[in-house]
């Protein structure tokens, strides 16, 4: 099993979150998983309103290592409806916690935009639901192959 | 690089040169210029300084030039090197 | 990134495989030039051309004018090899043909990226010149003209474009109309220039002068050429007349009045003169003062008011 590298995790606590309007998200949701010491956790949900988003993307014809200059950044004032958040929460090496998020919004006219989620503010509410998990030896490092920060799991 | 065929790169026009390559035992360059009795040195000096640059040392070298700048010179000598030594 | 507003009346191609004409480049007085790999260089010369272009750049480093290089379609197989043999002479901008959907743009934009990384240029340092080429291409080229920052202006390929349309072209080009606002509209959106195809024949003066008036009017702001007698005759149809610029002179007189007495608009014997008048009589003066013709002091205050 070269190709891929796990690790088996116990579910912990489970949070229900409303986020108020003007909030940043992604510096509001790492405050609270500090708050409540959550190291390892994913959204399982998350449906709201969101505006001012600013996201990343890759271009057409990237190599790798993926650098600055390869993924253009949006910004999208919106309103838009928030249709989606995916990613999780994972330490960085110095053991402060770090997101990985991917937004998922749609404009009025239902044409969606998505993307590497930089932050973006609340607009009317924000309901997250974030799932705990529990595990030892996994945190996010830069991968200088890939140039992007990438799980990395400790070998025990 | 060695050379392993004829080859040849450039056209006849002026400022142009024409360029012809074929293998060779050993290092040999012939040149006919318009401007031979000026310049054949210069020429001279320009297709050896590619042939170092490419590495290659065994090989005949027929110029018939019309009057070409040296970017002119270089770029059709290392084409037709190139060409000459396609796999 | 490298500033773009550059005056592209006339952007001369020359072939890249002939020596005679490149090392003339410094002797034409077009805006630009465009050293073409593609349609200009037959197949069994693609190495040939691209190793005289690399060289020549390399050899004549500082330039009067603006030099892009067409490379080949990146859909073919020379594209990559035109890039790695001529970057490193750093022409100014790639033309890039059949330009048909702004991801191919998106392409060419990431490659040149890596080769200004590779450089040690600034980020941005190459401008791209998409030309729009085919009906599909056309359908697309709103998005096109905004698929790069690297974008300097649209240009217009009516050679292949009547050929993906298969009809012929004519002398007094209505086939191409449709074609010619869609690329302006796209342009002016996303804040470009819009540069128009060549004129075949390069002995037809006057056909040329009629096709130049006609896209001038439409919008274009520059043309592309076969030949260096061209230059001259778009020079002069894109050089703002001198009545023009008596004209442009007296409104801006006209609204300082106006803004004097207090009011946006003004009468100019028996005209209108209001914003969108001025904004027309700033941008003559400002072509005029570009093209050496005057010399004169814009001021904001004067154009637009003060808040």
């Amino acid at each position: 099993m070269d190709k891929l590298s796990f690790r088996e995790v116990r579910q912990g606590r489970r949070f229900m979150i409303r986020v108020l309007p003007g909030t940043k998200l992604v510096d509001e949701l790492m405050q609270f998983a500090r708050m409540v010491n959550l190291r390892h956790g994913a959204i399982v949900s998350a449906v709201g309103s969101v505006r001012n988003v600013e996201f990343s993307d890759i271009q057409a014809g990237a190599h790798l290592p993926i650098t600055e200059p390869r993924m253009p950044v949006h910004r999208v004032d919106g309103p838009l409806d928030l249709l989606g958040l995916e990613g999780n929460l994972v330490p960085n090496e110095t053991g402060k916690i770090d997101a990985h998020l991917h937004i998922f919004a749609a404009k009025s006219s239902g044409d969606a935009i998505g993307g590497h989620l930089l932050e973006a503010e609340v607009f009317a509410t924000c309901e997250i639901l974030l799932g705990e998990y529990i595990v030892e030896g996994v945190e996010r490092q830069h991968s200088t192959r890939g140039g992007v920060d990438t799980l990395f799991f400790e070998d025990h | 690089m060695d050379i392993t065929r004829r080859a040849s790169a450039g056209t006849m026009q002026s400022s142009d040169l024409m360029v012809h390559v074929e293998p060779a035992e050993r290092l040999d360059i012939q040149i006919e210029s318009t401007v031979k009795k000026q310049f054949e040195h210069l020429i001279r000096d320009r297709i050896e300084a590619v042939l170092r640059q490419l590495a290659v040392t065994r090989v005949l070298v027929k110029v018939s030039d019309r009057g070409a700048l040296d970017y002119a010179i270089e770029a059709r000598m290392e084409t037709a090197l190139r060409r000459a030594a396609e796999a | 990134m490298v500033t773009r507003q550059r005056l592209r009346r006339t952007l001369l191609y020359v072939p890249g495989n002939m020596p005679g004409m490149l090392q003339n480049i410094p002797v034409f007085n077009a805006d630009g030039v465009m050293i073409d790999l593609e349609d200009a260089v037959p197949l069994s010369e693609k190495d040939a051309a691209r190793t005289l272009a690399r060289n020549f750049l390399v050899a004549f480093p500082d330039r009067s004018k603006e030099i892009f290089v067409r490379i080949n379609g990146l859909d073919t197989k020379y594209a990559l090899d035109d890039l790695r043999q001529v970057l490193p002479g750093r022409p100014d901008g790639i033309r890039l043909p059949k330009a048909d959907d702004p991801e191919v743009v998106e392409r060419l934009d990431t490659l040149l990226t890596e080769y200004e990384e590779r450089l040690g240029l600034e980020i941005g340092h190459f401008s791209i010149l998409p030309s729009i080429e085919s009906a599909v291409g056309v359908l697309n080229c709103v998005k096109t003209a905004q698929a790069s920052r690297r974008i300097v202006a649209l240009a217009f390929g009516a050679e292949d474009y009547t050929a993906s349309l298969e009809i012929q072209r004519t002398r007094s080009g209505e086939e191409l109309l449709g074609a010619r606002m869609q690329i302006v509209w796209a342009a002016k959106a996303a804040g470009l220039q819009a540069i128009d195809s060549v004129f075949a024949d390069a002995n037809d003066t006057d056909g040329l002068r009629a096709d130049t008036e006609l896209v001038k009017r439409l919008g274009f702001t520059g043309k592309s050429l076969v030949n260096p007698r061209q230059i001259e005759v778009v020079h002069d149809v894109f050089r703002p007349k001198q009545e023009e610029i008596d004209h442009a002179l007296e409104v801006m007189e006209a609204i300082k009045k106006a803004r004097e007495m207090g009011t946006g608009v003004i009468s100019l014997r028996g005209k209108m003169v209001d914003a969108p008048v001025v904004k027309r009589a700033a941008r003559t003066i400002r072509t005029a003062v570009a093209f050496g013709l005057i010399d004169y002091e814009l001021s904001n205050e004067v154009i637009y008011g003060q808040e």
